[in-house]
């Protein structure tokens, strides 16, 4: 077991929402397939169909997807969660446009739930997601709220698409968070080159996948340095040197999304790699950890070379 | 993947080499059908798995309404193939009826519509039943239809003990077509029909959803 953001976790692997998350079965097989954790899809206090496709583009480095948060609300979805196995700890991801809506959900999912899992940066939905989740009053307001009515740990899921992510950490934090989770989708678009027409249904959508992966790190070496809470590390996660990684800029935990498209047993292949990658190096995951941050800032380091210089000279 | 522009993305088969046919249905259906001569569509493809053929066999094919569609590409590579084809056609109508011209060309064809306006009345299980005497002459049995269709015929055959040499076309809400997020998913294995299938011989999804209920766009389970 690995504790981290007050759940114990089958290994630091997680599920990302939006991903293979809608069903219970889909859910079980992720689980069965070596998932430390699973996070659901979104679910909201409404059903919702979704954004008319195309809903998710193939680019050269990611996918760029506008899905919509269709979601058959937390009464229905009811069905999904008792079918689920319990192999591993089950996050719920949940959405809302204000307190109302979100305090009905978590009352109505609390017993399902290990944790939930506050998404405030779905980038294409509008009064949603991100539309509020930029707000650091609103995010700060809203994690205190939730945490007051639910017993089970809170996760707030961050969007990248702001000024400085930190802000969005911190209020999260001083909402009483048990965890960030770093980040959603970068907002972006294509368009058809033969027609003019948007590529996506809804014109923009989010990218995801290896090439978002400096910005997921950039994210979480910046929170690491001004929270105090855990860090689950997400985007372009595809292999054990990627989960490294996102360790070293300090997070505690990974969530993988897209990864899954090149390999189901993805989740599996990692751990593996992992354990061979520690046991060559003969140390634990837990001391990778802002390892980064330990190295000294590149900067710090070089104006002590430029001091040099100017006392030589 | 067919994508109608400022509409919608859907899922289709072809049903020749560089053909797709489509039953009005909805939204972007119907937008199909008010496209121009010399008016483009988006692609997307070829998404998920397809058809395993056998050499020089002898084969089943049976198809209920649009399902039709996807078996006479099918039944075409098949008859290259040097394949001894039969086919069984359940439609609801004599107006619905279609391709059955194009598949007395290639193959040996029995008809049935529910009402009894052409060919046998009932349904393509009763059809089966009276025109096939013996399955275990064919080394393969493709189906594309309607999921009670589906259903009936996977009970069949697992009676039959012939599950292994079935092979089943499923249709489900697909949204992304490439196994991410989810929509597709079919209990209780959670095999995703855009990625896993759409094609799934009758072993693996006789146990399945298919034939009791399906999630609408939302993800509500509706009973069939």
């Amino acid at each position: 077991m690995y504790e981290c953001g007050r759940i114990d976790l089958r290994n630091p692997l997680i599920l990302a929402s939006g991903i293979l998350g809608s069903t219970g079965s889909s859910l079980n097989r992720i689980a069965n397939l070596g998932a430390g954790a699973v996070v659901t899809k979104s679910i909201g206090a409404t059903q919702r169909e979704g954004h008319p496709g195309p809903v998710l583009i193939k680019t050269d480095t990611g996918f760029l997807n506008a899905v919509g948060l269709p979601n058959p609300s937390y009464k229905y979805f009811v069905e999904e969660l008792n079918d689920f196995n319990r192999d591993c700890p089950l996050i719920i991801s949940i959405f809302g446009a204000n307190r109302s809506e979100l305090t009905k959900i978590v009352e109505n999912l609390e017993e399902y739930a290990d944790a939930f899992e506050l998404n405030l940066s779905c980038p294409h939905v509008k009064g949603y997601g991100m539309d509020i989740g930029k707000d650091p009053v609103f995010v700060e307001n809203i994690t205190r709220e939730i945490k007051k009515i639910t017993k089970k740990p809170l996760w707030v899921k961050l969007t990248p698409n702001v000024d400085d992510i930190t802000k969005i950490g911190i209020a999260a934090e001083n909402g009483g968070a048990d965890a960030v989770v770093a980040i959603n989708t970068v907002r972006g678009m294509r368009i058809d080159t033969e027609s003019g027409y948007p590529l996506l249904g809804n014109v923009y959508g989010g990218l995801s996948g290896g090439a978002i992966k400096p910005i997921g790190l950039m994210a979480v070496y910046s929170l690491y340095k001004r929270l105090k809470i855990p860090i689950i590390g997400v985007g372009g996660i595809e292999g054990y040197k990627d989960v490294i990684e996102y360790f070293m800029a300090g997070a505690r935990a990974v969530e993988i999304g897209s990864g899954i498209y090149n390999n189901t047993n993805i989740f599996n292949d990692i751990k593996s790699d992992l354990d061979t990658y520690l046991n060559k190096k003969g140390i634990k995951l837990e001391e990778l950890v802002g390892l980064v941050h330990k190295r000294g800032d590149t900067k710090e380091c070089n104006d002590q070379k430029s001091k040099e210089r100017e006392q030589k000279c | 993947m067919v994508w109608i522009r400022g509409i919608d993305e859907i899922p289709i088969s072809l049903s020749y080499k560089n053909a797709i046919t489509v039953e009005k249905v909805g939204l972007a259906t119907n937008a199909l059908f008010n496209l121009d001569k010399g008016d483009s569509l988006g692609l997307r493809g070829p998404l998920g798995n397809k058809f395993k053929i056998l050499e020089g066999s002898t084969v089943l094919l049976i198809g209920g309404g649009i399902g039709l569609a996807p078996l006479l590409y099918l039944a075409d590579v098949l008859k290259d193939n040097g394949t001894n084809i039969t086919t069984l056609i359940g439609s609801r109508n004599k107006e619905s009826l279609f391709f059955d011209d194009e598949l007395k060309k290639v193959s040996k064809v029995f008809l049935s519509t529910d009402d009894g306006s052409f060919g046998t009345k009932g349904s393509v299980l009763d059809l089966l039943k009276n025109s096939i005497k013996d399955l275990d002459v064919y080394d393969m049995v493709y189906v594309c239809g309607p999921d009670r269709m589906i259903r009936a015929l996977l009970d069949l055959f697992d009676k039959k003990n012939i599950l292994e040499k079935t092979q089943f076309s499923v249709s489900r809400i697909i949204k992304c077509g490439l196994g991410i997020c989810g929509s597709c998913s079919i209990d209780p294995k959670g095999l995703r029909v855009c990625r896993d299938g759409p094609v799934f011989y009758g072993t693996e999804i006789i146990d399945s959803e298919i034939g009791i209920y399906m999630r609408d766009h939302a993800g509500v389970r509706c009973r069939l």
